[in-house]
């Protein structure tokens, strides 16, 4: 990094965009820096400064220096208009240094756009925070917001431009893209991936205008396309669907993800949880069927589970269409026979007594006939899914794709700019990108990082971090939302709309221009367009959406007829299907490290991907975890090695597709195995008749939970291979307490009743049977509290990754993951029971409960820790020596313990990802979650300057903030009116091993399963103790 | 033909052949003022030097890296360390309770074993406290342990039982030294009144002018009968105090009353064993078996076999009170303990110490002395996994099954392990090499001429 863009990170960047959140008013001081706004007066001021660079500066060489960064901050980079730059020696009026300032932004992801806020300190952005101003992330996020932070500072990055592997002026780029744009775009072709973007859409169609025989490619590996061609077949227009979830009090997913993976996942949740959110026994939920091959997030959080297979999974809509035209839906279908009779009954009945307010959801890259169906079927069910024009928005095309590839092995493409895409890794493996490739005279890249594609490119150019530069992206209702730089750009990228630029108009024009002009030729049609624009920077969004729902026709009747049942699996043979990664999806968030160290749902894997199979499939082959396997699909054949999953379909193999890069990443290059090469254009969603042969050798995987409930207790003495699952699964009801809707409406005070039980009197708290004292008033002053609705999580993992990016929590690798010494503050438990092949499901998120009669806090020898009057359990770090004692001592093992200084080899980029209110911790120091103690101060310091009582709603944790559940409430467990109170006032409440008399501050509120009782399964209800 | 009193057949049995003072004096004196070393000595110290090489090495390995090179994790966030530490506390016991326990009971067969047994504790002891110092994860701080006046008015927390751990160590410690030297004093003064040179300056200079006058004998009784008194009780209460570390817990498997006696008894029973051990070696190498006899070692036996059935007891008592308070928590610690992942060291730990000294009940065997020797070590093996089984096999699988996990040791662990023989016998050599190992005074005792009464027994 040179001195420059060193000095560039501590600079002050603000922006009329970013209106003070309370303050509108005009600012003044951006004169000063008109002076030398002009690029020469740049140069000369910097070749003033020059010989300062690498010499001490004095504190007027430094100022002279600042100014003259500042200058470049406005002149290159993000082409952020020059006078909206100040250097820190000129602070905005009311600026007071530490505290943090907040950005609307957008991230766009895919043809979605994700409204964030962004938490800037001293002008370096943070953390990410969902925006509640707009409609796709209304205040929550998911691990992918959250995490892209650290994406931001990655040292790994892409740096400037590169030409065949030499750093070469971007003004030589100039020449050659100007040199493009003199022809009429014969040979040239453009590849990106999928976006929403007003600007890029309308850089396309000039891009058309001027370049009429020039080529625009769309691709994206995980896509929805099979989806819209469905719809389109439905309807007879592409149209991008939403799904009122909200209104839905029956859900009946054939292999949807939409909870947890599948686009749009922070919305669906949140409008899901809405439903699931459990007042008192006369509350009302809705109900979740899913039918999936793998257990996800999705279907972990179900009501009723079906284990089917990927390639059965038209045959149960089928069925399904079958059984709800026998209860009078309107539909052309004919009996098939399966196996799975009843479930499919009850969820059909289900569908039909809630018309209008049941809904189907299929799994996206199922096939489009499958979709037609599904489209139809909602239609004449009337479910609440509004269908949005999709003719904005660029989604990708796999025809596209293919007549791509074919010209450029033709020869006929000679220019090729790739746009953030990385097509030689993850295009079907029949279309041999990277062969393809070779056959392109000029290959320009615009890309993130050196990943396989770069390597193949002529021209490698460094992409923006969307926290670096202007542009926007659109939700699928067609709310706008603007992409606006948080800080200069670190490492010399440039942005799209720089790449195309030159191309389309022969000359380079500023991101944020042709975003304004867009906007004002677009979106902004009326009205005086700064004050509206300057409201936009403000929210995030343009308040009115550029379209409304279109109403749908059917073109034509709903049939089974459509459906492909081809699909033969031949004995001794395996389906294998291809999932998005919940951590590294497609293979974009390699390299980064929260990403890859974050437990997966459900299995819990760390670090690497693998063939889930299931218990009985191993069993048969004597499948070890870890063992590998070799997967052949044809002549491709790949080694992955195997893990054995609970409620994984006997028929089928899951493979995690985004692993075993190949790539200047130093987190993620080879870690896992690549599956892209059995993945072909026609099976991107399975492929059947895969063998596999098991090889006589093993690979550690990291796994941070070991029992599960299901797993066989592998050291046990013999004979006792049992003893941890039966015991794991005897404590389930104890842990995560749960019962059905039914019998909680019958007996809703279970939940009381059980945590009294085995209390020796029943007049005294549990706390008062503790074996510590309990010393302490906590009757007076906010005393903070949370409590965790367990029927409303879905395990999705966001909390934990906004827990690390608010606490600074190191990224501990691999091997110490291998060892246990993961550092979250937040642990997801996954607990099964039940038929190892359709398991039940517990999930708990596990932080430090704040106990008011601490364990932790009597054992520790120089009281590092100990508790505040507020009520909470805390670490002083400075004055902890280490002795674990603390850790041990906790019934709930949440301690986590610096056994190496894990910071140590941070890159001083990754530093700047770094929270400044939270301090780093060396080795040799225990840390836990602190309530985000720093978040507490900040609040309880605002409203003391404004000399009030502070209030609830003043501030948020971040795992709550993150929530897309909205299933953690904090708050003063003194004030009768917070939410937290409210929430631990429900009959549901109880505190996890409340018999140990801790009296924890973190309470749970029981699951609830809404089962139809026609399916019910009896191990609910409280379960045994 | 006069009948032969108790006192004589008692002096026979414990320090056969016609032994008077002047042999006495001479065989044991004679080994710390051979002339030329010994080369089994030699060899033995030079395999202890490197012991201590490889503890010195790893310590500073661990104070530079951190106590990740351990294999500690979450849950298990105490290993070897801890285990060795209450490992080595235990083996110090013997050492006080041979010293003053018997010695208050006036039980003489303890004169030829006593210094032995106190080296060992000293010695034991400082192992020990090695690993509260090196365990922690900021080592230059560990001084916080201490209660010292500072700007910040920051005291140790006296409710936490690494504190009372601490203060109890340390206690015995003292108390411990103390009483060694006490009991050295006359038999430093003996070395000096044989030596000549710079070997008699020094020797004098700790003998701090011993005449073996009447009335340094009469104080020096008296401050061995008032420290044997003071180191009574400690005997008692620092395993109990050690264990208080484990019973204050919260923790299944931990949170236990019957800890502080069964940890006295296991202590008693593993420091035996290492005497034992450790004086067969001795009485092998040194010729020292008419001093060190098989009557010792047929004592030591019985006790062992006592305390051996104490820890026995505790271990059914356990599992009882686990099934019969119906906690099920306690009750699976319990039974992990027997059947989970770490069945083989609840076995090993059964096997040595409830199967192995069942044979003591017989004469045949206690007094074989191979057999005693492999059961001595056996003894320790077993109590060492008993704390193995305590420490690991508690913490890896407590109350929430999310967060259990298994527990595998580095080779860092058992090198610092392994490390500390090397502090012990190197210490250990040393003192036999210059220091009477067995009490020329208090061996004395046992000989007729120092019966006052002359064939008219008391009882």
């Amino acid at each position: 990094m040179s001195q420059i863009e060193k000095k560039n990170q501590e600079f002050v960047k603000t922006n009329a965009a970013a209106l003070d959140k309370d303050n509108n008013q005009e600012f003044g001081y951006w004169k000063s820096l008109k002076d030398i706004s002009s690029e020469e007066d740049y140069n000369r001021f910097l070749k003033q400064s020059e010989h300062n660079i690498d010499n001490s500066l004095s504190r007027r060489n430094f100022l002279s220096l600042i100014a003259a960064s500042v200058a470049l901050a406005g002149l290159e980079g993000c082409k952020k208009p020059v006078q909206k730059i100040i250097p820190y020696v000129e602070a905005e009026i009311g600026t007071i240094p530490g505290i943090p300032k907040y950005y609307a932004s957008t991230l766009p992801f895919k043809n979605n756009a994700l409204g964030v806020v962004i938490e800037n300190h001293d002008e370096r952005p943070v953390k990410v925070e969902g925006n509640e101003k707009h409609p796709a992330t209304m205040g929550k996020s998911n691990s992918f917001a959250q995490a892209s932070t650290l994406e931001m500072y990655d040292p790994d990055r892409a740096r400037g431009i590169k030409f065949k592997g030499n750093n070469i002026d971007w003004s030589e780029y100039l020449k050659f893209a100007k040199s493009l744009n003199e022809t009429d775009g014969k040979g040239l072709a453009v590849l990106m991936q999928e976006s929403s973007s007003p600007t890029i859409k309308s850089i396309k169609e000039d891009f058309k205008k001027n370049l009429p025989n020039a080529n625009w490619v769309v691709y994206e590996s995980i896509n929805n396309e099979n989806l819209y061609d469905g719809i389109e077949k439905a309807f007879s227009k592409k149209l991008q669907p939403l799904y009122r979830l909200e209104n839905a009090q029956i859900i009946v997913s054939l292999g949807s993800d939409f909870l947890g993976v599948d686009d749009n996942n922070i919305y669906h949740t949140r409008k899901f949880a809405q439903n699931r959110d459990i007042v008192d026994e006369n509350s009302t939920m809705n109900r979740l069927y899913v039918a999936e091959s793998s257990i996800s997030s999705t279907g972990s959080s179900a009501d009723h589970r079906l284990n089917v297979a990927q390639h059965e999974m038209e045959n149960l809509l089928a069925e399904l269409a079958y059984e709800l035209k026998v209860l009078g839906l309107p539909i052309n279908a004919n009996k098939v026979k399966g196996p799975n009779n009843l479930w499919i009954k009850a969820a059909a009945k289900d569908l039909m007594s809630n018309e209008g307010e049941s809904i189907l959801l299929g799994g996206s890259s199922l096939s489009k006939e499958f979709h037609q169906l599904i489209a139809l079927i909602n239609h004449q069910l009337n479910a609440p899914v509004d269908y949005y024009p999709l003719s904005l928005s660029q989604v990708s095309s796999i025809n596209d794709f293919k007549s791509l590839c074919d010209d450029m092995k033709k020869g006929k493409i000679e220019n090729l700019i790739i746009l953030g895409a990385n097509p030689v890794y993850d295009s079907p493996s029949d279309f041999d990108f990277a062969k393809s490739l070779s056959k392109v005279k000029n290959t320009v890249h615009l890309t993130n990082i050196v990943d396989e594609t770069s390597k193949l490119c002529s021209w490698n150019i460094a992409m923006n971090h969307y926290f670096e530069c202007w542009s926007d992206a659109m939700t699928y209702d067609g709310f706008v939302s603007v992409i606006q730089p948080q800080i200069m750009p670190l490492f010399d990228s440039r942005s799209p709309i720089q790449v195309l630029s030159p191309i389309v108009y022969s000359k380079e024009q500023s991101a944020y221009d042709t975003v304004k002009s867009v906007w004002k030729s677009k979106i902004i049609k009326k009205g005086n367009f700064d004050r509206a624009w300057d409201k936009v920077l403000h929210d995030g969004l343009f308040e009115k959406p550029l379209f409304n729902s279109v109403d749908v026709k059917p073109s034509s009747i709903a049939s089974t007829k459509v459906l492909n049942d081809n699909f033969k699996l031949d004995n001794n043979k395996f389906e294998i299907i291809f999932n998005p990664s919940s951590s590294v999806y497609d293979g974009r968030y390699a390299n980064n490290g929260w990403l890859q160290e974050i437990p997966k749902p459900v299995t819990s894997l760390t670090w690497d991907n693998a063939a889930l199979i299931s218990l009985k499939v191993a069993k048969k082959l004597n499948i070890k975890n870890g063992q590998m396997l070799e997967i052949a699909v044809g002549s491709k054949t790949i080694k992955i090695p195997a893990f054995i999953t609970p409620g994984q379909n006997q028929k089928s193999i899951s493979l995690e597709l985004g692993y075993g890069r190949k790539f200047e990443g130093r987190i993620g290059n080879g870690v896992g195995f690549n599956v892209y090469p059995l993945r072909t254009s026609n099976n991107s969603c399975f492929v059947l008749n895969a063998s596999i042969k098991v090889l006589n050798e093993t690979y550690p995987l990291a796994s941070t939970q070991d029992h599960h409930g299901l797993e066989e207790d592998k050291y046990a003495a013999p004979g006792f291979d049992d003893l941890a699952p039966k015991e794991a699964q005897s404590r389930i009801p104890e842990l995560v307490k749960q019962s059905t809707l039914d019998y909680y409406q019958d007996n809703p005070d279970w939940v009381q009743k059980k945590v009294e039980q085995h209390k020796p009197d029943k007049k005294k708290s549990w706390a008062d049977h503790s074996m510590y004292n309990p010393d302490w008033d906590y009757s007076k002053g906010p005393q903070w509290g949370m409590s965790i609705d367990l029927t409303s999580c879905t395990s999705c993992n966001a909390c934990s990754i906004a827990c690390q990016s608010e606490n600074n929590i190191p990224v501990v690798g691999k091997e110490q993951v291998m060892k246990g010494r993961e550092m979250h503050w937040i642990r997801i438990d996954n607990y099964f029971s039940g038929d190892p092949d359709n398991p039940e499901v517990s999930t708990q998120s596990v932080a430090c409960v704040h106990c008011e009669l601490a364990p932790c806090e009597t054992v520790c020898p120089v009281a590092a820790t100990t508790h505040s009057s507020d009520g909470v359990n805390q670490m002083t770090y400075n004055r902890c020596l280490g002795t674990r004692y603390c850790a041990n001592n906790c019934p709930y093992k949440v301690r986590k313990f610096n056994f190496y200084n894990y910071t140590r080899d941070l890159p001083e980029v990754v530093q700047m990802a770094m929270n400044p209110d939270v301090s780093i911790r060396f080795r040799g120091v225990m840390e836990k979650c602190t309530y985000c103690y720093q978040r507490v101060s900040a609040a309880r310091i605002s409203a003391e300057n404004e000399n009030r009582e502070i209030k609830d709603g003043d501030f948020q944790v971040a795992c709550q903030q993150s929530c897309p559940a909205d299933a953690i409430k904090f708050g003063d467990i003194n004030d009768p009116n917070s939410e937290v109170s409210k929430a631990k006032r429900r009959n549901r409440d109880y505190a996890l091993l409340a018999h140990l008399g801790t009296a924890p501050r973190t309470t749970y509120l029981a699951k609830i399963r809404n089962q139809n009782p026609m399916l019910v399964s009896n191990s609910y209800n409280g379960g045994s103790h | 033909m006069s009948v032969k009193s108790k006192a004589d057949i008692r002096a026979e049995k414990l320090l056969p052949g016609n032994q008077d003072f002047t042999s006495i004096t001479n065989d044991i004196a004679g080994v710390p003022e051979q002339k030329k070393t010994p080369i089994q000595w030699w060899l033995l110290f030079g395999f202890a030097l490197s012991l201590l090489a490889i503890f010195v090495g790893s310590v500073g390995f661990l104070i530079w890296e951190g106590t990740g090179i351990w294999g500690i994790n979450n849950p298990v966030f105490w290993g070897w360390a801890i285990i060795n530490f209450v490992w080595w506390v235990g083996i110090g016991h013997a050492g006080t309770l041979i010293s003053a326990i018997l010695h208050l009971f006036r039980q003489n067969w303890r004169n030829a074993i006593n210094r032995f047994a106190e080296t060992m504790t000293l010695f034991a002891v400082i192992c020990a406290l090695v690993f509260p110092g090196i365990h922690v994860g900021r080592i230059w701080v560990a001084y916080w342990f201490l209660p010292l006046p500072n700007q910040m008015g920051m005291w140790p927390n006296m409710r936490s039982p690494l504190i009372w751990d601490f203060f109890a160590v340390f206690t015995y410690f003292t108390v411990s030294l103390l009483f060694w030297y006490t009991g050295l004093i006359p038999d430093l003064a003996t070395l000096r009144d044989r030596a000549k040179g710079l070997k008699k300056k020094v020797y004098g200079f700790f003998a701090l002018g011993w005449r073996g006058g009447n009335r340094q004998w009469q104080h020096y009784e008296l401050a061995y009968l008032v420290l044997a008194g003071i180191s009574t009780p400690l005997v008692l209460s620092v395993h109990s105090v050690v264990s208080s570390d484990f019973a204050t817990s919260v923790i299944p498997g931990w949170h236990t009353t019957i800890f502080p006696p069964y940890f006295v008894a296991g202590a008693i029973y593993s420091g035996f064993g290492m005497v034992m051990t450790l004086s067969i070696i001795a009485r092998k190498v040194y010729n020292l078996g008419h001093i060190i006899t098989v009557e010792h070692l047929d004592k030591m036996a019985q006790i062992m076999l006592l305390t051996g059935c104490m820890v026995g007891y505790a271990y059914s008592m356990e599992f009882f009170v686990a099934w019969y308070s119906g906690n099920p928590y306690e009750s699976f610690a319990f039974v992990n303990r027997a059947l989970g992942p770490y069945w083989w060291g609840y076995w090993a730990m059964i096997f040595c110490n409830v199967v192995v000294p069942q044979f003591f009940w017989f004469e045949k065997y206690r007094r074989h002395i191979p057999f005693l020797f492999i059961t001595s070590i056996l003894v320790n093996i077993g109590m060492w996994f008993e704390r193995f089984v305590i420490v690991v096999i508690t913490l890896h699988r407590d109350f929430m099954p999310g967060a259990w996990a298994m527990y595998n040791p580095t080779m860092f662990d058992v090198a610092i392990y392994l490390g500390t023989f090397g502090l012990f016998f190197t210490g250990f050599l040393l003192f036999l090499r210059f220091l009477p190992m067995v009490s020329i005074a208090e061996a004395k005792l046992v000989l007729p001429e120092s019966n006052p009464h002359h064939g008219h027994d008391h009882e």
